[in-house]
């Protein structure tokens, strides 16, 4: 046995994970009392377990829900072929484990103002999208142009979520609320009421997918928007270092003319001292 | 009245989505330790979760119950990591532990003060994270499913398909190196005055923390 447990690691792991019966308890024990390296072995692996306890995973915030989608044409009017009736669609969690969208945008714009120290940047965030216009520029030069194209065409779909959700709305409200009380008979009406309550259930998953919805549609619009300037503050930096490269190599050789013309001027001067001095 | 796994997951198979959403409040903190523990991503072990439940749902008409539903739930994590692993042709890293620097720690050490009683708890997690990286594959799903998981030897054996011997060795391998990581980190691994004495550790059952 003492061979067997020196040699076989798979009777120590099952006495250390406590999955042996009780003869092999015995004879584990009786030969770690005996050998001092099983029992400095064992030891240690007790030891890994307990640090292993501390390695906790982080935080976060899941709560996912599957939700079969009632409606799919309702929720997706131009999605295409209408989906399997086991389909399920996920919502997020609540809680989001990204930055929200307004986080981001306060990062953003903390970015952009640290860089517009630097830059001379005017950065501007209203309802026509970001605009990022540099100092350097005499005027805007069509920069704002841009970021409204997206902006308007990102939000159409926007209104016509809203529409789409009140007339669902005004739709499902007068079925939800008049359907019990016009029910002549109470097992009709308690069958009504679950059909009501099931009703608006599904009004507001189709609430939280169009609020979804629009929070995905904002971001993209929000990192497109940001990649945009980003990308014409870089190349406004780009031609404005050729431009000071330009300027910096003009001023290099006007010092050089100027150089040449003094050491000139020096030689003139000299040259009358020395003949002064001769006459 | 708390209902059984195998109640719920009758329930689901039938359409019923609550029943299934309580299979997934139930579960989706263990899926999630078991994916973040094995490829060691946040994010990505967040998708795994959501995909794990998500092919649950779709394939609950055809789980036949040959097996726990927890198992079975394992069974689809695990195949998912192993593709993202696959995909991000990679070997699983755990995110590699900010504002640790295991010489540092070593160096900042005084004459009679122990690493242990240096490190905070947070620290600890993130050194046992780093040493977690030194494992193979195999040994890490081994460690995560025995020391986390609370699986028997038997259960861990089956959902991988292989040997009891084999979980046993990959096991000890796993944990032998690291063993070898944290008293190269300056962590003595033997273990503490009250921690057990010799009587062997009991295995941890799952619990709403891992």
């Amino acid at each position: 046995m003492k061979q067997r447990i020196c040699d076989d690691k798979s009777l120590l792991m099952a006495y250390l994970y406590g999955e042996c019966d009780d003869a092999e308890c015995r004879s584990v024990e009786e030969h770690v009392a005996a050998c001092a390296d099983c029992a400095a072995e064992l030891d240690e692996l007790r030891g890994v377990r307990v640090a292993l306890r501390e390695w906790a995973p982080p935080e976060q915030a899941l709560g996912f829900r599957i939700v079969r989608e009632a409606d799919p044409a309702a929720l997706a009017p131009s999605a295409g072929p209408p989906r399997d009736r086991r389909t399920a669609h996920w919502f997020l969690p609540r809680v989001p484990v990204r930055l929200p969208a307004w986080a981001q945008a306060a990062a953003a714009v903390l970015v952009l103002a640290a860089g517009a120290g630097i830059a001379n940047l005017n950065v501007h965030i209203g309802n026509d999208g970001v605009t990022v216009r540099t100092g350097w520029q005499q005027a805007p030069v069509a920069q704002g142009q841009p970021p409204q194209v997206p902006a308007q065409a990102g939000a159409a779909p926007w209104r016509a979520d809203l529409a789409a959700l009140e007339r669902r709305l005004r739709q499902d409200m007068p079925a939800a609320t008049a359907t019990p009380v016009t029910s002549p008979a109470p097992a009709n009406a308690a069958t009504d009421r679950a059909r009501a309550t099931s009703e608006s259930t599904a009004t507001m998953m189709r609430v939280q997918t169009l609020l979804d919805d629009r929070d995905r549609r904002l971001q993209r619009q929000f990192d497109r928007q940001l990649a945009e300037g980003m990308l014409r503050l870089a190349r406004d930096v780009d031609s404005q270092r050729v431009a000071d490269q330009r300027r910096f190599l003009q001023g290099l050789s006007q010092i050089d003319v100027r150089t040449t013309q003094l050491s000139q001027m020096q030689n003139y001067m000299l040259r009358a001292a020395n003949v002064q001095e001769i006459k | 009245m708390t209902c059984t796994d195998e109640e719920l997951v009758a329930r689901s198979a039938r359409g019923d989505a609550d029943s299934f959403n309580q299979l997934i409040t139930r579960w989706e903190r263990p899926i999630y330790a078991l994916a973040y523990r094995v490829i060691g991503h946040e994010e990505d072990a967040r998708d795994v979760c959501q995909e794990t439940f998500l092919r649950a749902f779709r394939g609950i008409a055809a789980f036949k119950g040959q097996a726990k539903f927890s198992s079975w739930l394992y069974r689809i994590a695990l195949n998912l990591c192993r593709d993202w692993i696959r995909r991000e042709r990679r070997t699983p890293v755990v995110q590699p532990p900010e504002g640790v620097d295991l010489t540092e720690l070593a160096s900042e050490r005084g004459p009679a003060e122990s690493v242990e009683d240096l490190v905070s708890r947070q620290d600890m997690s993130r050194l046992v994270a780093r040493a977690m990286r030194s494992l193979s594959e195999e040994q890490r799903t081994a460690v995560v499913l025995k020391e986390y998981q609370g699986l028997t030897f038997q259960e861990i054996a089956d959902l991988l398909g292989c040997p009891l011997s084999t979980v046993k060795t990959r096991l000890y391998q796993g944990l032998t190196l690291l063993r070898r990581q944290l008293e190269a980190a300056g962590i003595h691994s033997g273990v503490r005055a009250g921690d057990g004495g010799l009587t062997p550790v009991a295995a941890p059952r799952p619990s709403s923390d891992i």
